[in-house]
């Protein structure tokens, strides 16, 4: 049973349950909100009857020519929310509102220790594009793997045929 | 200023700009004096300059320099007046940013500086006056952009004014829009004039209207995802009264979204309010039509749900919902819903079969458990243990953990209806010892791990709470240590150990897990009240310091931040996100943890860091009056705090207990931050009447209303904190303020005595008197009081050893001394300064002591020797005054005795049994103990180190 709606400002003040997962960042005021204005058809969170957030996706259209595609920027579901099927139900979501875009994939950056994510990426039909070399800087600094997957207007996956060599985060767009 | 000059200009100021990002002001300042040298004109570099003070924190000099150059008929360019607004956002004078550039635009009315100008209105809210300016805006610029800024304005007064919305503003607005959209069309690729149209709409609450507008194809061009259009619309007709047709429209989707709460909300409300609004008198009609609906709906449910076939949760969780809102309305006619949404109990029962390995069956059931009477509890808690006893047989693959969700489901829920308080001591810890094994498991996954850690630490809560049971309270840092030791991703135990720590003044630890668990930006805002304000109590008050100082960073930047977004958003016309916006904002600016921080860092700094008098006047006063910005309206602060971050399973009587935490710390940190608040401005106020630039009469009105405004709060403070008020111990409370025993300890009365002794004395001064010692009191009587002050010692009952974790309260009465001890210490100094600078007719020449002759020149020569008698009063009451610092000085040695003899007790600080009767866990908890142990001693041993190092320091 889950609310999907769009992201509210209000909810930086409660999604704690949420962000405090290890693999969640937590990011300044300026980042969520410019989501919030220029992409809030791809931002949206999903809201357990009881008012608590379950979980939330982050995203945006970019890119130019055949790179036009949709972009996961977060996905997080809180500890207590998993085994739901909500990542897979947002990232269906992201993918039908990047569907209705006319975009030729959906691309996410994942950390390559995060296995769990990685596996169920790769369940919804997503592979390693490439590796990208010093994308995760801070307290755990970490390589990143691209992951894509093609959308109709792709039908031959050209999107996801993947690259021989990993490439550096600063040759990165 | 061309654009070649203005390139010139920023190539000059360059090396400035760099220091001032690498946060090296004093580089800075110099870097201005090089350029002033040279280019003596440059108005930017002084106005840079005057931000180079006030990073440094000297605002009074910095604003010497703006007054001079921020004046009517100046004109500045777009660099000087960029210093300009960093200077006045920096120093929190906000309102001069307006007046800036409403001078800027009478010198040069270009559409930067007016839209400049409407961006600082807005972020005073001033929505009038934005508005005035965006319609000048667009017939000078021509762009409908500014015209429908002004249309915002409008709608964005109407939420001010509510009334005068409905009437006036929305309907003016909403022709505005629709003569602007007929005349220049939608703006293509623009979401603007929609989003517009709707929030106008939606304000006029025309629900009908706001239904027909999403419906229409163009409503796609609204930045909103396709399904929420649906349901906004589906809301709309609900709101709107239409509750069949919404009602058909969900049932038109729900079979291919059955897991969209949105929609079961609408799918059972929507029957409720039809049946609530037909004729009861009409008794057979409206039973018939009830049943009628409450069948349909009944049907629709068991539809979808055979469906669904258990894979989702939604329909059978929408049984609960119709049997609670049904329920709730008490239908005649429809008092039993059995027949129509199934038997409660046997439902849950039936959700509990089929959704115990999610963690969040219990969560879903615990919505409905308000629903169920005594005999339907029992019925349930019965049902759930004989399915337990079935699966328990089960057998299980490795990596399976549903056996432990079951575990947890079923305890959570015997907890929650009460069955816990119904056991005894001993089965608790039985169950606490299982529940020990089960986290101890092998291959136990860490969610599962800190889900069984925070539930098995409940009843050691219970025992802390409730008996004060400290061995249970220690038991349970040990257990949480022990899973947060090896459990990298579990944040439960973690924020469980930093609010247990916080109780302790573990000040290390606290440091060492906030790190771990990686709380920034608005987290300080909403978790702050976890630690703050442990590091003041612990009497580490330069840590205090710096996590203040990160909080109001954070802050600044925050509110930064969302101002920049603001403007974006105006810029692109994307006005539904503004209102948000403007009420996040709002919650930032009035949030008590900002609010608190700030005080707290004027409160310390003043105390304990600053050197120079003049400065330490200017912090105590804070920047939020003397420039006519409002102060601190404390009854407008609110609660940001999340609560929710720490779970717990308890009975509905525990949400009492919890509204009544949450209602009390509130008010006891705003009670709090204005005792230090008062304190800071009485005393600051002590200093002004020093200070050459205060308008002496203002000064002293200032100090006398601020020491009765000090007094008065004391004085509520001492009432409603009554010594005997011990923190709240609820597992989810904040870190404790100790405000009762900060107000019982005699320091703040201390404080108030000198700060009374200071306003006379300004009195006795102005009228041309001198004052006797006696205004400050005698240095016996100072030592009577400090004495008391210091006497942290804890007292001992004989033969017997001091209980556990005993140092606690000294460390806190020896952090709140010293505090006392640095606040007379600078109003002593004031007073000297007093004294200096006020008095009066003191002798230039020694009156004559030759022998007199005749009675007019004895007379003469008697008055001459009394009136230097009376003189040197002041002499005497100088150094009287100074002679009080040397008792001050004493206090610190000698509490810094105190903390060396404690240190040397043999007391243990930890109780000396763990884990008894627990078996094999409490080996291990055993094992935990000795490196627990000393990481709770080096932090009392920090606390005191730090404490001596400031007395040192400062005394």
């Amino acid at each position: 049973m889950t609310t999907l709606r769009p992201f509210d400002v209000d909810d930086m003040f409660k999604f704690n349950n949420v962000n405090l997962d290890i693999n969640t960042e937590t990011y300044g005021f300026q980042f969520y909100l410019h989501y919030m204005i220029n992409f809030p058809e791809y931002y949206q969170v999903a809201e357990h009857p009881n008012g608590q957030i379950m979980a939330y996706v982050m995203g945006k259209i970019e890119g130019r020519d055949t790179n036009w595609h949709g972009h996961v920027t977060a996905l997080s579901v809180g500890a207590d929310y998993r085994r739901l099927g909500l990542a897979a139900y947002m990232m269906e979501y992201l993918e039908k509102t990047s569907e209705a875009r006319n975009a030729y994939f959906v691309d996410l950056f994942v950390r390559v220790s995060n296995t769990v994510a990685i596996e169920l990426y790769k369940k919804l039909g997503y592979v390693v594009y490439r590796q990208i070399l010093g994308y995760y800087t801070g307290e755990r600094d970490e390589d990143a793997y691209d992951m894509r997957k093609s959308l109709s207007r792709d039908p031959e996956k050209k999107a996801m045929v993947p690259l021989s060599h990993p490439v550096h985060s600063r040759d990165v767009d | 200023m061309s654009k070649a000059e203005l390139a010139v200009l920023e190539r000059r100021l360059r090396p400035i700009y760099d220091s001032l990002d690498s946060h090296n002001y004093k580089k800075a300042l110099t870097e201005c004096d090089k350029v002033l040298k040279k280019h003596p004109a440059t108005v930017a570099a002084k106005v840079l300059k005057a931000l180079g003070l006030i990073r440094l924190d000297r605002l009074a000099e910095a604003m010497d320099i703006l007054d001079v150059l921020d004046v009517k008929g100046a004109r500045h360019d777009e660099l000087t007046l960029q210093a300009f607004v960093h200077c006045y956002r920096d120093s929190n004078q906000h309102k001069r940013v307006i007046y800036l550039y409403e001078r800027a635009i009478e010198m040069d009315p270009s559409e930067q500086n007016m839209t400049q100008l409407f961006m600082a209105y807005s972020r005073e809210k001033m929505y009038k006056e934005q508005q005035k300016i965006a319609m000048r805006l667009f017939k000078d610029v021509g762009s409908t952009t500014y015209y429908y800024w002004s249309v915002m304005s409008l709608f964005l007064q109407a939420r001010e004014d509510k009334e005068l919305g409905k009437k006036m503003l929305l309907p003016l607005a909403e022709k505005m829009c629709k003569t602007q959209i007929e005349k220049t069309n939608y703006t293509e690729g623009s979401s603007a004039e929609l989003e517009l149209e709707l929030l106008i709409l939606d304000g006029q609450e025309k629900w009908k209207e706001c239904a027909e507008f999403v419906d229409k194809d163009r409503a796609m061009g609204l930045p909103v995802a396709p399904h929420n259009l649906v349901e906004k619309g589906m809301e709309y007709y609900m709101k709107d009264g239409q509750y069949n047709l919404a009602y058909e429209l969900a049932v038109g989707v729900v079979e291919t979204m059955p897991d969209n709460w949105n929609l079961w909300r609408i799918l059972v409300a929507s029957p409720v309010r039809i049946i609530e609004k037909m004729d009861p008198s009409q008794n057979k009609e409206y039973q018939e039509g009830a049943l009628l609906l409450v069948e349909k709906l009944s049907e629709l449910i068991e539809k979808v749900q055979r469906k669904s076939e258990f894979k989702i949760r939604g329909p059978y969780l929408a049984s609960f919902l119709a049997l609670k809102a049904f329920g709730e309305t008490k239908l005649p006619g429809l008092e039993d819903l059995t027949p129509h949404f199934g038997d409660i109990v046997e439902r849950m029962l039936v959700y509990v079969r089929n959704f115990y390995k999610k963690p969040i069956c219990f969560a879903d059931l615990q919505m409905y458990f308000g629903e169920l009477n005594e005999e339907q509890k029992q019925q349930f808690l019965k049902g759930l243990t004989s399915w337990m006893n079935e699966i328990s047989g089960e057998e299980q693959v490795e990596g399976d953990e549903s056996k432990v969700w079951a575990i947890l489901l079923t305890e959570r829920c015997r907890r929650a209806l009460g069955e816990y308080e119904k056991k005894t001591a001993e089965d608790h810890r039985s169950l606490f010892q299982q529940f020990i094994a089960q986290i101890a498991a092998k291959g136990r996954s860490e969610h599962a791990q800190g889900v069984l850690c925070n539930f098995a630490i409940s009843h050691l809560w219970d025992a802390y709470r409730k008996e004060n049971d400290l061995e249970k309270f220690y038991e349970m840092i040990l257990l949480l240590e022990f899973v947060a030791t090896s459990n990298k991703t579990d944040p439960l135990c973690k924020l469980a150990l930093v609010r247990a720590y916080s109780s302790l003044c573990i000040t290390g630890r606290i440091t060492a897990l906030w790190k771990v668990l990686d709380i920034k930006s608005v987290q300080n805002d909403t978790l702050g009240y976890l630690t703050f304000p442990v590091y003041e109590t612990s009497g580490r008050f330069n840590l205090a310091i710096i996590n203040c100082s990160q909080l109001s960073i954070m802050y600044d930047q925050s509110e930064k931040e969302i101002q920049d977004s603001i403007a974006q958003a105006y810029r692109q016309g994307k006005f539904t996100a503004i209102p948000p916006m403007t009420a996040a904002s709002q919650k930032l600016r009035l949030s008590v943890q900002k609010t608190a921080a700030e005080v707290m860092n004027r409160y310390l700094s003043s105390l304990f860091v600053l050197e120079d008098l003049d400065q330490t006047t200017v912090t105590l006063w804070g920047d939020d009056d003397p420039i006519g910005e409002t102060r601190i309206d404390w009854s407008k602060l609110v609660d940001n705090r999340d609560f929710d971050v720490l779970p717990y399973t308890e009975t509905p009587e525990y949400e009492k207990l919890m509204d009544d935490m949450k209602k009390r710390t509130f008010q006891e940190l705003i009670d709090i931050s204005e005792l230090r608040s008062t304190m800071c401005r009485a005393l600051g106020a002590v200093g002004r009447v020093t200070m050459d630039n205060m308008d002496p009469r203002l000064a002293r009105v200032q100090l006398k209303m601020t020491v009765i405004e000090f007094k008065k709060h004391l004085e509520y403070c001492c009432k409603e904190y009554p010594s005997f008020l011990i923190p709240s111990k609820l597992a989810q409370s904040p870190a404790p303020q100790h405000l009762s025993q900060w107000v019982h300890s005699g320091g703040p009365h201390m404080v108030l005595e000198y700060l009374e002794a200071a306003v006379k004395l300004v009195e006795i001064l102005d009228s041309g008197e001198h004052p006797d010692v006696e205004l400050v009191g005698t240095r016996t009587e100072m030592a009577k009081k400090l004495i008391k002050l210091i006497e942290i010692q804890p007292k001992r009952n004989e033969n017997e050893p001091l209980p556990p974790f005993w140092i606690v309260d000294p460390i806190i009465q020896s952090s709140r001394a010293l505090q006392t001890i640095a606040a007379i210490q600078i109003v002593l100094q004031f007073i000297e300064k007093l004294v200096m600078k006020l008095v009066k007719n003191v002798p230039t020449t020694a009156p004559g002591f030759g022998k007199p002759k005749g009675k007019k020149e004895k007379k003469v020569a008697e008055e001459a020797v009394a009136k230097a008698l009376e003189e040197c009063k002041a002499v005497i009451f100088l150094e009287h005054v100074r002679s009080k610092h040397v008792e001050l000085r004493s206090a610190g040695k000698f509490l810094d005795t105190h903390f060396r003899q404690m240190m040397a007790y043999e007391d243990k600080n930890v109780p000396k049994k763990v884990g008894e009767g627990l078996g094999k866990a409490q080996v291990v908890l055993q094992e935990m103990a000795p490196t627990i142990e000393s990481r709770l001693q080096v932090s009392f041993l920090n606390a005191f180190e730090d404490m001596h190092t400031t007395i040192t320091a400062r005394f």
